[in-house]
């Protein structure tokens, strides 16, 4: 059995343009079943090589500074564009949407980030960018996933269950209470995809820094430690900006005596 | 309190027209107000305005002299409640809205005693009712089990949108006692209607688009 020794084969482009054909299975089944997917097919297939081979480009840079500044700089950076991916995912917007998305991304990936780095990892260099932005990416995309599905949950229960919520406050309802089960039910969204892969991780899926890892060289009980952490950081991370995100949409989408505002 | 102490007021509202002529509004203990109005003139809205739930307050609207706007949204809409025209029918059952209702923080202590609640149940042919799902109910059912709910608050001022229609006879006599017999506990009453039948111990208010 061959083990790895000196890190994976080398893919060149001639690789990629063959791994690329996987992607023709997509646009075959667009043409065939009609799901005019072909045009956003064909830029997420190109914002994913060209993104990648730029933070590719970065990265180099990055670790050859070694500069902490830079590292903070970039995980800021990520952060404002999970933000902005967030609100875009979001069907519904309004003013002051996009506040509520980049807080409740940055809080919770700063805590959780800082904890894990300061607290549990403890690396020689804090700064050292092979742990802060791995790690810090794999945080803040969790999250834009787990927020925009709380946001968006929490803000169509609001238009379509909106009756109800006037019935209970017509009853005597704090608005918090006349918006209770909605405000559950925005977070339990957003913590269920993080609760699913815990369950499944290890039997059927194999995440992709473990992965990595393993063919990186690194012996896999350590890279098995190394998703372990990881796990359980983005569970936290997500399960922090689901809350943060739905109680801050929760004030900014009922005024304090209960009446829906922003959205019509 | 004394007994001229009004539990609603209400000035200088639009399209709201007294007996006097002017949209001067004083409601005491145990008095009805009847107010009357073409289907959109707004006397619903004058009702959402009466628990400030509208969202554009219009009018200087009071109870027992403080602006409404002034007062904790909760507490204000526990001691003047509104029964709306075409109440919603939750998940569930009956009781477990109820439940719900007295569990509600602002509730707990306030709400009518056990006994009562069940003997409103019982006049008003419930008892079987409340135990379905919500969602089977007809129209009058769930009028019947909304007019509780709002009882069971023990409000100072009860806002009633339409609490007969849809309701045969002898259950809208049964009504108007349980009604009468609130108002003889110093309960204020609030009655908004379309139709023209007569309350001969009630001021009438006409809403008209403003």
């Amino acid at each position: 059995m061959a083990l790895l020794q000196a890190g994976p084969v080398a893919l060149d482009w001639f690789d990629l343009t063959l791994i690329s054909l996987c992607v023709l299975v997509n646009a075959a089944l667009s043409l065939w079943f009609r799901l005019r997917m072909e045009g956003e097919l064909l830029i997420a297939s190109l914002r994913t090589l060209v993104q990648l081979l730029l933070i590719g480009y970065v990265l180099h840079h990055v670790f050859a500074i070694g500069s902490p500044w830079l590292v903070v700089a970039i995980l800021t950076g990520m952060s404002l564009l999970a933000g902005q991916a967030t609100v875009g995912r979001m069907k519904r917007r309004f003013r002051g949407v996009r506040w509520i998305a980049t807080g409740s991304i940055l809080v919770p990936c700063f805590l959780m980030l800082t904890y894990a780095v300061f607290v549990v990892i403890q690396p020689p260099d804090w700064s050292d960018p092979a742990y802060l932005i791995p790690i810090g990416g794999m945080v803040l995309g969790n999250s834009l996933t787990a927020i925009s599905l709380a946001m968006d949950r929490f803000t169509n229960a609001m238009l379509e269950r909106r009756r109800e919520v006037d019935a209970l406050l017509c009853l005597g309802a704090t608005p918090a209470e006349a918006v209770h089960s909605l405000t559950k039910d925005g977070i339990r969204t957003g913590m269920t995809p993080m609760l699913n892969a815990m369950t499944v991780v290890g039997l059927v899926s194999l995440p992709g820094m473990m992965t990595g890892q393993i063919l990186g060289g690194s012996p896999p009980e350590l890279a098995v430690r190394y998703q372990i952490l990881i796990m359980f950081l983005l569970a936290g991370s997500t399960a922090l900006g689901s809350g943060i995100a739905v109680v801050w949409l929760r004030s900014a989408l009922l005024d304090p005596r209960g009446r829906l505002r922003h959205l019509s | 309190m004394t007994s001229d102490t009004p539990l609603l007021t209400i000035g200088d509202y639009p399209g709201l027209c007294g007996p006097h002529g002017d949209g001067v509004l004083r409601l005491g203990p145990g008095e009805m107000i009847v107010v009357r109005g073409k289907s959109g003139a707004g006397k619903s809205r004058l009702l959402r305005r009466m628990i400030d739930l509208d969202p554009e307050p219009v009018g200087d609207i009071r109870f027992r002299g403080t602006a409404v706007s002034d007062i904790p949204c909760a507490e204000l809409r526990r001691r003047v409640t509104y029964m709306p025209q075409d109440p919603v029918r939750f998940e569930g059952t009956g009781q477990e809205l109820i439940e719900r209702v007295r569990q509600l923080l602002g509730n707990r202590d306030h709400v009518a005693p056990r006994a009562a609640l069940q003997s409103w149940l019982d006049a008003l042919d419930l008892t079987d009712v409340v135990d379905r799902p919500m969602l089977e109910y007809s129209g009058g059912e769930n009028r019947r089990v909304a007019l509780v709910n709002a009882l069971q608050l023990s409000p100072e001022v009860l806002l009633l949108d339409e609490p007969t229609s849809g309701l045969d006879e002898q259950r809208m006599g049964i009504v108007n006692r349980i009604i009468a017999d609130r108002r003889a506990n110093g309960t204020a009453v609030v009655w908004v209607t379309y139709d023209g039948g007569t309350y001969d111990d009630a001021q009438t208010f006409e809403v008209k688009a403003a």
